[in-house]
């Protein structure tokens, strides 16, 4: 009996407790989405992390409404776009944007050169995009994101994110289509 | 020829379709640095416990909403609001100091009830409230008149009775009215006296 009293309060988890440890493991499967999410709009690594980290400090102090993984995760998304453009339109002055290209290939300096106005011409073109079909490409193109996952993200419909995409692949293809032909064959 | 040519172009676009998707995907493949989740778990932890935060700003706006709509329906609702009609039903005796007593000598006066029958009586706290104001009497005469006035103005007979009272207003008045005009001398004439007896 004593020993069952004894053992009780290891066992025994406060709501506080259990809180933290429900948010710990949001923040360790979804930073690198925040992370990703806010890159698609800066594409500095730096000020992704920052707003990233922004994001997540704003998802706690809600953490009680947010519980659900879906609803966190659709709520993360949402909230890191929006702080990310935040950030944009108030450091339009911020010229220099570094550029990371990785690629599991070796690289010679001209392949660099290439792969870097390569990605440039990617991310203008992107960046052409009405908000709405920028925010479905990016999240289709971050870790392989299927139409279910992309349209639970934004909770939308499935159809809606399909005819997103179609739209905004369509226009890029307009605008990339010099480099969608000399792409190289993985 | 052209279901060869279609399937060609179809497979060209979804190669297309492909290739813009891996360039994508490789531009967006970009991790972030290793302390990036300790510096989140920092900014965390500076943050206060999202303990009771929710509920009490929820508790809050509950409370408010709850007091807007109170304060809306006392303001919207008229039957809610307690008018503060005079001596309504309060006692039928008069205070003496307040009685006029119009009826004319032999007949007994009467008190005119001045609220509906079925109006809610005020409780003794209210009654309290409510200043004691002097109560009129009317004649029995006059009341019927009045009567036969709202009587005639129900019937539509209003066009007649403004005709009437304007053949009225023609008639000579009473004599205890003819009152004869103030003349008021200039005041010249007084100061030029008085100096002159000075």
């Amino acid at each position: 009996m004593h020993e069952r009293v004894d053992r009780l309060p290891a066992t025994l988890v406060t709501p506080d407790e259990d809180l933290e440890r429900e948010f710990e493991a949001r923040l360790v499967e979804s930073s690198t989405l925040a992370f990703r999410v806010a890159f698609g709009v800066l594409r500095h690594r730096e000020d992704a992390e920052d707003v990233a980290q922004e994001a997540f400090a704003k998802a706690y102090r809600s953490f009680r409404q947010l519980r659900d993984r879906a609803r966190f995760r659709a709520w993360l998304v949402r909230m890191t776009w929006r702080l990310a453009l935040d950030r944009v339109r108030t450091e339009r002055r911020r010229s220099a944007r570094e550029l990371v290209f990785e690629s599991d290939r070796p690289t010679t300096a001209d392949d660099s050169t290439l792969a870097r106005e390569r990605a440039e011409r990617l991310w203008a073109a992107i960046d052409e995009l009405p908000e709405k079909l920028r925010l479905v490409v990016v999240l289709a193109g971050i870790e392989g994101h299927d139409m279910k996952e992309v349209s639970a993200l934004l909770d939308v419909p499935e159809g809606t994110v399909k005819s997103r995409l179609f739209i905004a692949r369509k226009r890029l293809r307009e605008r990339l289509s010099w480099m969608v032909t000399n792409t190289p064959a993985r | 020829m052209d279901g060869h040519e279609h399937s060609g172009a179809l497979r060209d676009t979804v190669l297309k379709d492909a290739a813009l998707e891996r360039e994508i995907e490789s531009a967006l493949a970009v991790d972030p640095s290793p302390e990036f989740i300790v510096r989140i778990r920092a900014r965390v932890a500076a943050e206060p416990t999202p303990t009771m935060r929710w509920y009490s700003w929820r508790l809050v706006s509950v409370t408010t909403a709850i007091g807007a709509v109170a304060i809306a329906a006392w303001f919207v609702w008229p039957s809610a609001r307690v008018e503060p009609l005079p001596t309504i039903g309060v006692s039928q005796t008069l205070p003496e100091t307040s009685v006029v007593d119009a009826t004319p000598k032999g007949e007994p006066a009467r008190v005119l009830q001045a609220v509906h029958p079925d109006a809610p009586r005020m409780t003794r706290q209210q009654a309290r409230i409510v200043p004691t104001l002097p109560e009129v009497l009317i004649p029995e005469n006059e009341k019927r008149g009045f009567e036969l006035l709202l009587e005639e103005l129900h019937d539509g007979k209003d066009a007649a009775i403004v005709a009437r009272a304007a053949s009225r207003h023609d008639a000579p008045g009473p004599p205890w009215l003819d009152v004869q005009p103030v003349v008021i001398e200039p005041l010249h004439d007084v100061i030029v006296s008085q100096g002159e007896g000075q």
